[in-house]
């Protein structure tokens, strides 16, 4: 009997202790992404290594030089160096992408699951909110609030982070709703537990994985509205760099000087791209709906 | 269906008090004169006191919003700093050039993104599912600047097929305005050579912005024909011998579609206010290159305008999104019934 | 029978949205419709057409409101005045008036008109026309008013005759009538008035002047098209002029060189050079009157900036070659004095700054200035000044200021100028009239404090005194000797830091030919000359 057991339990295990860990590793497209990102991460932080250049140093004698040994990505319009730009930028567009995301995650849980858990005329209001916010067309938005703080890379992450809030409230919140039928929940309001302490051990954690998909693919936008507000005049001020504004500035240069857009036009492409790979892939893994 | 309709026109009056609230109180915190602007740079104290008169721009900021208001409601939406003309006149001169290309550019990438998204699902994990991820992701993710350039060099440099800029030939008078669509309008007025001339013209912008749209309906359609080709009935009707392409359409597409719906009427809604870039690119006559330059003009009036047609579309879209879905899923309209 | 509603509930939604947009449509374009069609097959794109490309559309084109020069190119050959710019001099030759007198003080003018000059509309210009554009401009009180302030009282003597009384002297007045300003308007403008605008709504859209020229088509956000005026006595050779909005520089390069568009405006200067290797087309390059140059805030900004010596360090420490070279490619000229060369009252005698790191650090320790940060305002209104910035802080890290980026919008940069809330900022010049009073007056003048010119707030008694004078006599000569003086004192107290007068740069398809550049009209053609 207890060799059956036995045989039985280690048949489970893999299927039910790792699914997720058997489904990400049959999924190629994700782990792409994940080593893009890997590699965009890890360049970007060993920069100093990887260049001898400074990346705010004007030479302007050797402005628009294309890729050659010396510059392997070629100058900008003041003679920069453009990886090395490409490289410490990095740190910025990522980081702020990254930043912005994980504040309006954090906000967007604690609203939605309040308005779902209390519902009423709390979830009203809020709601109501989140509804007028997004009938605001995103950019103009964003461009206003950064305005208004002052234009400055932490106020234009505040801003996009503002902007970005009402799907993930909307998310959260439609979790809830299924969460408070549970009977754990019901029967954790029956004893009278603290309901903030019912939102933060239960509601909170199961309602997780919608948002962490959302939130991946939430990055590479984010990344972009960076750069289209420092475009604007609205985010990081120069010579800061920053690969939007990097792209803004080369955009108008590429048919004489191609590789000043196109490489950190490449880099912010790889990063959003890998981003919504991953998203996408563990949107895959967690949603049980598209098991088939 | 009746409360659901109510509630929505109940969202647009609180929307549109909101969008002027919030926007016409962010004008005033933000620093820019707008008799300034208008005035230009070498007036006078005094010319600049009659035209903050003329303005109304003296008078205190609660009493200036609620004029605001009451002209917006009675349909005049005030004068834009930038051009010196009525916001109004501005916006409709621009807005059907927009929402041309956008429906153009919604249909392209329901034509491809439905046919990608499906065979994404009946092979999956095989080579046509990653070919559509990664096909579709890359159209997000891919600055329009760099596929619209890169597509005017190619088909209008390289190639000479396609012409580079505008809605139709300089030498070709568009036709009699009915819609405010060129395509439609030609087509109704039997002009096929301005047909011909605005379908050349709208094709590559088109184009260039359906791509970046279509990761939204082919990841959606994706996901919905997995869920359905998963539930009994599909494999009930297999077991009947429905195979092939009639279970595909008949059976799957169509319940598939009802989630797709709301999507992609939401994806509608962000590739309007998101044209502006290819506008700028391909010479396109419409609202973006506006608002972008109101933007950088601080042009409120024209801002606010803008916002507001926004806002509006924008609750409409739902709302007829809703209604779609309402008829669309037999068991909403049983249960209302009930 | 659900597909179908789905289907009809899209076609109302369609139809909803639409009726709203279609229903204020100007429907202008439908009266030209046959005429443009068959003037299309008739020539097949010939050269009676003219097509330049630029950047943005159109504002109001209302010379009485409109402020911007870029709607001057549209307007400006559309109407007439009562003086015109000689070629491509800064002096006036004689237009709708065929002859004027002044009298003694300065304060009376007066023009006899030319007959037989006709609007658009068929009316004639006369004595009255003049009248009363002058007085619909100063009534309507925007922007353009303010160059004509200084008119007391304009009287209609007889259909030829139009005297002109003055408040006071003012030397640079007969140049002003030839400037954009000074369009004559056909008074049945009045027929378009709408809630007592005096015609502002209808001209916003529309041209009524006598210009060779008149607004054909306008499509917004796509071209704007100028047809000839049938009344004019002047016949050119280019009978369609479209003004194609392409605002992509790299688009408009690319159709120039097919040959899409003749003129292309939008193409930053580092491009030109690649440019001029395709064969079909040449890049004309002018000396402008556009000057550019940095604020220096003596009075509200950062404290050490009082000090004249501190101004001079930062004067010294500027590489005026190599900002030149990576700005402008090396196509401007670096300034002698506020006067730009071309202009009366230039004086090539006068001192220029020259790159001096050592007298700089050295001026600067005899003002005991240490660690100085100042920051440098500017936007994103002229393309360039990215780079010119980026160059500036390089440059004055040299010499030990550190120098703080600030780019604003371009609206708040110009509300920043006016309260002078900046250390150092960017800016451009160019001249209304041909007179150095356009740049001196402006520039030092205590009373102008802020965006009407004195941007630097720089107060000095003597040198008002000198500009009030020099604002009140007619005599050139006298006037060059004052203005002499009042440079050599600026040049010393260095309020401003004089970068450069920037080149005219036009790319144009090798096909065109007869236009003259002026650099009082810049951005203007001189379209009724021009054939293609």
């Amino acid at each position: 009997m207890s060799a059956e057991i036995q045989t039985v339990k280690q048949i489970e295990k893999p299927i039910t202790i790792h699914p997720v860990w058997y489904k990400l590793k049959n999924n190629k497209m994700t782990w792409i992404g994940f080593v893009i990102i890997f590699v965009i991460i890890l360049t970007s932080l060993l920069a100093p290594v990887l260049t001898s250049y400074d990346p705010t140093k004007i030479y302007i004698v050797e402005k628009f030089q294309g890729p050659s040994g010396k510059h392997w990505f070629g100058t900008d319009e003041v003679g920069r160096d453009i990886l090395s730009r490409i490289l410490y930028g990095g740190r910025l567009s990522l980081g702020m992408g990254v930043l912005a995301i994980l504040i309006t995650a954090a906000i967007g849980i604690v609203l939605g699951t309040i308005s779902g858990f209390f519902g009423g005329y709390i979830d009203q209001i809020i709601m109501r909110i989140m509804d007028m916010i997004l009938a605001f067309p995103t950019l103009i938005l964003a461009m206003a609030l950064a305005a208004a703080l002052g234009p400055s890379l932490q106020n234009a992450m505040l801003a996009i982070a503002i902007v970005k809030i009402p799907v993930y409230v909307r998310l959260a919140r439609s979790e809830t709703l299924v969460l408070r039928e549970k009977l754990f929940v019901k029967s954790a309001i029956t004893f009278g537990i603290h309901p903030v302490r019912i939102i933060l051990k239960h509601i909170v954690p199961n309602s997780l994985s919608p948002v962490i998909i959302q939130a991946t693919l939430d990055i590479g936008d984010a990344i972009l509205m960076i750069a289209t507000l420092g475009f604007l005049g609205l985010g990081a001020q120069p010579p800061t760099p920053e690969w939007g504004a990097m792209i803004s500035i080369g955009w108008k240069y590429l048919l004489d000087f191609w590789w000043y857009p196109t490489f950190p036009g490449i880099f912010l492409f790889m990063s959003s791209c890998a981003f919504n790979l991953i998203g996408d892939g563990i949107r895959d893994i967690l949603d049980p709906k598209s098991n088939s | 269906m009746k409360k659901m309709i109510m509630k929505r026109l109940a969202l647009l009056v609180f929307v549109v008090f909101g969008v002027t609230f919030v926007s016409f109180f962010l004008s005033h915190i933000i620093p820019g004169d707008p008799a300034r602007m208008m005035v230009g740079q070498r007036a006078s104290e005094e010319t600049l006191k009659q035209v903050r008169g003329q303005l109304g721009l003296d008078q205190p900021v609660w009493i200036q919003y609620v004029t605001y208001v009451k002209n917006v409601i009675s349909g005049d939406l005030g004068t834009s700093i930038r051009t010196q003309k009525p916001v109004l006149d501005d916006l409709t001169a621009f807005f059907p050039a927009t929402l041309e290309l956008a429906m153009a550019a919604f249909f392209i990438a329901l034509l491809i993104g439905i046919p990608l998204g499906v065979l994404a699902a009946v092979k999956k994990d095989r080579f046509w599912d990653h070919f559509s991820r990664l096909f579709s992701i890359s159209g997000v993710s891919m600055p329009v600047f760099w596929s619209g350039l890169i597509i005017i060099l190619l088909f209008y440099g390289y190639l000479g097929w396609f012409p580079a800029s505008g809605r139709i030939d300089l030498n070709i008078n568009p036709p009699t305005r009915v819609t405010g669509f060129y395509l439609i309008d030609s087509l109704l007025s039997g002009d096929i050579v301005a047909f011909k001339s605005s379908l050349k013209h709208i094709l590559l912008p088109a184009l260039v912005l359906s791509y970046a749209q279509l990761a939204v309906i082919t990841r959606q359609v994706r996901a919905s024909m997995l869920e359905v080709l998963g539930q009994d009935y599909i494999r009930t009707a297999m077991a009947n011998g429905i195979h092939g392409w009639v279970l595909l359409y008949r059976y799957a597409l169509r319940n598939a579609l009802i989630p797709t719906v709301t999507v992609v009427g939401i994806s509608f809604g962000s590739l309007l206010g998101g044209a502006v870039v290819t506008e700028t690119i391909f010479g396109w006559p419409g609202m973006g290159k506006y608002v972008v330059d109101s933007i950088s003009y601080l042009d409120f009036p024209a801002i606010m305008g803008f916002t507001l047609l926004i806002s509006i579309g924008y609750v409409l879209i739902n709302l007829v999104v809703d209604l779609t879905y309402y008829f669309l899923d037999p068991q909403l309209r049983e249960s209302e019934v009930d | 029978m659900k597909k179908k509603l789905f289907i009809w509930i899209l076609i109302m939604a369609v139809i909803a949205m639409l009726s709203a947009c279609t229903k204020n449509a100007n429907s202008n374009a439908n009266s030209t419709k046959n005429e443009a069609n068959t003037a299309a097959e008739k020539n097949g794109g010939t050269n009676d057409r003219l097509t330049v490309g630029i950047m943005a559309d159109q504002g109001t084109l209302d010379p009485a409101v409109t402020m911007d020069n870029s709607a001057w190119k549209i307007t400006y050959p559309a109407y007439e005045r009562l003086v015109d710019y000689d070629g491509s001099s800064t002096n006036v030759k004689p237009g709708l008036a065929k002859e004027w007198k002044v009298s003694k003080d300065g304060k009376t003018w007066t023009f006899t008109l030319n007959e037989g000059h006709k609007f658009a509309d068929g009316s004639s210009v006369d004595a009255e026309a003049v009248k009363f554009s002058f007085e619909r401009l100063l009534k309507i009180g925007k922007g353009p008013s303010e160059v004509y302030g200084v008119i007391s009282q304009i009287k209609a003597e007889n259909p030829t005759t139009v005297t002109m009384v003055l408040k006071e002297n003012f030397p640079p007045f007969l140049s002003t009538l030839a400037a954009n300003y000074g369009n004559i308007v056909s008074p049945k403008v009045k027929e378009h008035e709408v809630n007592g605008d005096l015609g502002q709504n209808y001209l916003a859209n529309n041209t009524m002047g006598s210009g060779p020229y008149k607004m054909a088509n306008w499509k917004k956000g796509e071209y704007i098209q100028l047809g000839l005026n049938p009344n004019s006595r002047v016949k050119p050779a280019i009978k369609n002029v479209y003004f194609k909005i392409v605002g992509d520089p790299s688009a408009q390069k690319l159709q120039l060189e097919k040959g899409d568009i003749d003129i292309a405006e939008g193409i930053p200067v580092e491009q030109l050079k690649s440019l001029k290797s395709a064969s079909n087309v040449t890049v004309l390059q002018r000396p402008s009157l556009l000057v550019d140059y940095v604020y220096i805030n003596t009075s509200k900004g950062n404290n050490a900036l009082k000090n004249v010596k501190v101004r001079q360090a930062l004067n010294y420490g500027i590489d005026y070659k190599s900002l030149i070279d990576a700005v402008q490619q090396g196509l401007a000229t670096q300034m002698r004095g506020p006067i730009p060369k071309g202009l009366w009252g230039y004086d090539d005698q006068a001192k220029q700054y020259n790159h001096n790191v050592d007298n700089a650090k050295k001026l600067l320790a005899d003002a005991g200035v240490k660690n100085l940060t100042l920051n440098l305002l500017y936007s994103d209104n002229k393309t360039w000044w990215e780079t010119e910035a980026l160059t500036i802080q390089a440059n004055l890290a040299e010499i030990g200021v550190k120098v703080k980026l600030k780019k604003v919008a371009y609206a708040m940069s110009r509300d920043m100028i006016d309260k002078g809330d900046f250390d150092l900022a960017l800016g451009v010049w160019s001249p209304d009239f041909g007179d150095p009073y356009a740049f001196l007056n402006y520039w030092l003048d205590s009373k102008n404090f802020g965006l009407s010119g004195n941007r630097a707030f720089y107060k000095n008694t003597e040198v008002d005194t000198l500009l009030h004078q020099a604002a009140t006599i007619n005599n050139q000569r006298e006037r060059e000797t004052i203005y002499k003086k009042v440079q050599t004192i600026e040049l010393d107290d260095a309020p401003y830091i004089l970068l450069y007068q920037k080149d005219f740069m036009l790319p144009m398809s090798k096909k065109v030919n007869g236009f003259t550049y002026n650099p009082m009209l810049e951005g203007i053609y001189n379209l009724a000359e021009i054939s293609n």
